[in-house]
């Protein structure tokens, strides 16, 4: 317990603590009334919030329907489907916004003028420099949250209890309502508030996509003032307090949410659940599904892959404007492409794992104990997570070039630290819903029979938890392997990642080239995934 | 629990060693691909030194060596990116080292330091550029100023000063030349800004736009790969923006940094400016592949001076918030 404190407090809180208290003391932001009285501030904060809550409920669309589909229903090939449906995810979210404005921007995209023709419109139907299409494409991106959390959380439940209620007359529909959604609400919840705090966290898609609207978010605002000479940093550090208290709210909400009831549902008698058969509508139900993959995945997909293969950008797709050019100047043309390839899968690897090694304790000292500041470790495993990367970046390199004791300036730990404590909470907020399902009396049980805690952990929780370890070390994994603001930051001579070489390309080079990485990353992520698969027998991988 | 902790600091032990002797960073903006090429130049000049490169925009070396000040740990050597009012502000917080290399000398002097706290290495331009496929050579905007009439509504795509140093060079140029009544008119006539200039760059290749307000070498650089865009040089003057090369005060290496600028300003290593797109502060070297010359784009640009440029760094934030404003509201 102290080493979790220990570790938290050092690498999150100090070096955040001393940027914002650096924030809040300056005359020309924190402590100047001035700064606050500007309209601007507060509108980016409110369109913050609306972000926030589209992306949320179109999460909740997609996300949990689809969740139950995939564990409840005789539909085949779940597992094929769970993989397809995890492919927005792998794809780095301003790559995804790129595709989606080549199909969707109101003069040129492909979508619009298919639509333009098919209806005979005048005008472009759909916008994506909008609100609603930066809520779209992270919505599109973030489900992966809801999705992977309600479906670990419904492989979890203890059949009985819905075959309970089907043998006692409700319908299918009354026990989804009255007993699945109220078991899983607190996965639901968890993956709500990630979703929450991540769109509040985005740049990326925001940048791309409301920007050109002259809408501001929190994060775009914070960025657009980093730029400033002088005052300018920490006018940014102080905006990103607005931001941490989102965080505040959206932990506290959850506490006091959770702190009501008990949501034990796995004890020990488990029974074999057999799926519901879908008879009849398993055709509209496949149809359905692969409409909804074709659209919105499928189609920015083909649009990334396309890309990669035109010669010149916005010109036709046809047999003369294909070439693999671009992809011989990528692998081999461009220095660095297989190192920082390997660099990138390594660390991603070790942020995974560190990411669940500091997340499963953090998670049982939340959910288990009564230890006095369990909250506040919460806490400081979520702030650097709603902290805006380049705020985080600066706090790490000003904290770590000595300041902390240690100089990590320059070395791949630094790397390592940024990546683990930016997706940390990934793991806890995952960890701790699954948690909450388990009862403690299968532990209790375990150590009255003379188990050992670690004994415990090991036979009871970690396999009871495998999904959802499986489900966290994926969400870690994937963003860490194409992360691009932190390090540009923070890369050393010898640590070049992917998200510095997609940079790179994406502010020196064509769409294209940068279309080519992402290619790549989502083939060797779907290649990695299916190899663990197949060596595990299907155990391990999503 | 010992063990851990045991382990745990084995692991830190050696990042805490690092310090590395005959070590000199250098922090620039000059594109990746470029570096790499020139590296082994300018390495085989100083083999007793080991030569460390951070490369990445302006913006993020400017945030990089902002945060190391405020760490009290400055990394950096030398500094050569493109945003010439940074240059200022570091001087005027006193971390420059005064140099005036010989090999500078045909440098006009508008583009170096009173002092010699830095001179211009390179000078990369703002011009305009059209889609080749969407507009014809004889419909296309003559000059800066055209692109407020109504007939270029909707039409046009800029970099946002906001988030691009290049682009704040740009507004703040345009804004000495024509006022803010010329911004006034590009709103008016739907221009969004937006990113840097490969978002402009990606805008006009996906034919949102036909016409963009872009630097020079991202044209160049694109039709280097095939690209249709073609650059536009206004006739009421490119946009110069001066990217200088400076010393910092802290290195512990001062002659061995000296030597570094003279080679770059040295005709091996102003080359290497002319081959990633930009033109050569040393107005002897020819322009880049499919540039006009520089002394062409010299005779219609707002000359540089250095009075601008210590206004520009005065007003950097009123002049965003007026752009804001006009822009953005």
């Amino acid at each position: 317990m102290t080493l979790i404190s220990f570790l938290l407090i050092y690498f999150s809180g100090l070096p955040l603590g001393v940027l914002f208290l650096k924030g809040l003391l300056s005359k020309t932001a924190g402590i100047s009334t001035e700064f606050w009285q500007q309209r601007s501030i507060w509108t980016s904060a409110l369109y913050t919030l609306y972000l926030c809550l589209a992306t949320c409920a179109l999460t909740l669309i997609i996300g949990l329907p689809l969740a139950w589909l995939l564990s409840r229903t005789d539909l085949p090939r779940k597992t094929l489907w769970k993989t397809l449906f995890s492919i927005p995810y792998i794809i780095p979210s301003y790559i995804g916004a790129m595709a989606w404005i080549k199909l969707l921007n109101p003069t040129s995209g492909n979508l619009n003028l298919w639509l333009m023709s098919l209806f005979h419109l005048d005008h472009a139907p759909l916008n994506i420099y909008s609100l609603w299409g930066t809520a779209w494409v992270l919505g599109l991106f973030f489900y992966s949250f809801v999705f992977l959390s309600c479906h670990a959380a419904l492989e979890n439940i203890d059949p009985s209890l819905e075959e309970a209620s089907l043998l006692s007359g409700a319908s299918r529909w009354q026990t989804f309502q009255k007993i699945t959604l109220p078991l899983i609400s607190p996965a639901l919840l968890q993956g709500l508030i990630l979703v929450t705090m991540a769109t509040a966290a985005a740049f990326g898609v925001p940048a791309l996509l409301a920007m050109p609207k002259r809408i501001f978010v929190l994060t775009t605002k914070i960025y657009t003032l980093m730029l400033g000479y002088g005052d300018g940093m920490d006018q940014a550090i102080t905006l990103s307090i607005l931001l941490m208290i989102t965080g505040i709210v959206g932990l506290g909400m959850s506490h006091l949410y959770l702190r009501k009831s008990r949501y034990t549902t796995v004890s020990g008698k488990y029974s074999h659940r057999s799926a519901l058969p879908l008879k009849k509508l398993k055709g509209v139900t496949l149809g359905g599904l692969s409409i909804f993959w074709i659209l919105c995945i499928g189609l920015p997909l083909a649009t990334v892959i396309l890309s990669s293969f035109l010669k010149i950008y916005g010109d036709p797709i046809s047999f003369s404007n294909l070439s693999l050019q671009k992809y011989t100047y990528v692998l081999w043309t461009l220095p660095n492409t297989q190192k920082a390839f390997l660099n990138s899968f390594y660390f991603a690897l070790l942020a995974a794992s560190f990411a669940l090694f500091l997340g499963l304790p953090l998670s049982y000292i939340k959910v288990r104990t009564s230890f006095k500041f369990r909250y506040g470790l919460d806490f400081l495993a979520t702030l650097p997570f709603i902290t805006p990367c380049s705020v985080l970046a600066i706090a790490l390199i000003i904290f770590f070039s000595g300041l902390g004791g240690l100089n990590l300036y320059n070395t791949a730990w630094m790397l390592l630290v940024a990546y683990t404590i930016k997706y940390l909470s990934f793991a806890t907020q995952n960890i701790s819903s699954a948690l909450q399902q388990i009862s403690p009396s299968l532990e209790e049980a375990a150590s009255l029979s003379g188990a050992k805690p670690l004994k415990v952990f090991q036979t009871i929780l970690i396999p009871l938890l495998k999904p959802v370890l499986i489900a966290s070390f994926f969400l870690v994994f994937i963003p860490t392997f194409g992360e691009l603001t932190m390090s540009i930051l923070l890369v050393g001579p010898s640590t070049e990642t992917l998200g510095t070489l997609l940079y790179n390309l994406q502010s020196y080079d064509d769409p294209q080239s940068a279309a080519v990485l992402a290619t790549l990353m989502v083939a060797v992520i779907l290649t990695a995934n299916f190899m663990v698969k197949v060596a595990t027998q299907g155990k391990y991988g999503v | 629990m010992k063990k851990i902790v045991c382990l745990l600091v084995l692991f830190f032990l050696p990042a805490c060693l690092s310090k590395k002797k005959n070590e000199i960073w250098i922090y620039t903006s000059i594109y990746k691909d470029m570096v790499e090429q020139m590296k082994p130049d300018v390495e085989k000049n100083f083999p007793e030194y080991k030569l460390q490169w951070f490369s990445a925009g302006s913006e993020k070396v400017g945030a990089k060596i902002q945060a190391e000040l405020a760490a009290n740990h400055l990394n950096a050597d030398l500094v050569m990116t493109s945003d010439p009012f940074f240059y200022l502000e570091l001087k005027h917080k006193g971390l420059l080292l005064a140099y005036a290399s010989v090999n500078a000398q045909n440098v006009p002097e508008s583009l170096k330091d009173y002092d010699h706290a830095f001179a211009t290495l390179r000078v990369p331009v703002v011009v305009m550029a059209y889609h080749q496929s969407m507009l014809g050579p004889h419909q296309i905007p003559k000059t800066f100023k055209e692109l407020t009439e109504p007939k270029w509504k909707g039409k046009v795509v800029m970099g946002s000063p906001l988030e691009s140093g290049t682009t704040f060079t740009a507004v703040a140029t345009l804004v000495e030349k024509y006022g803010w009544d010329f911004f006034k008119k590009l709103r008016e006539n739907q221009v969004v800004p937006a990113g840097g200039n490969s978002t402009v760059r990606q805008k006009l290749e996906a034919k949102e736009f036909p016409i963009g307000i872009i630097l020079l070498e991202n044209i160049l650089q694109a039709k280097s790969q095939g690209s249709p865009l073609e650059a536009i040089y206004p006739e009421d003057g490119a946009i110069l923006v001066p990217s200088p090369i400076a010393i910092f005060k802290r290195t512990p290496y001062p002659e061995v940094c000296q030597k570094i600028v003279d080679y770059f300003f040295s005709e091996a290593g102003q080359q290497w400016m002319v081959k990633s797109f930009m033109y050569a502060a040393n107005p002897m070297l020819p322009p880049p592949v499919g540039a006009k010359t520089f002394g062409f784009v010299l005779k219609t640009a707002l000359p540089w001076n250095q009075s601008f440029s210590e206004r520009t760094l005065k007003d950097h934030q009123k002049i965003k918030e007026t752009f804001s404003k006009l822009m953005y509201d």
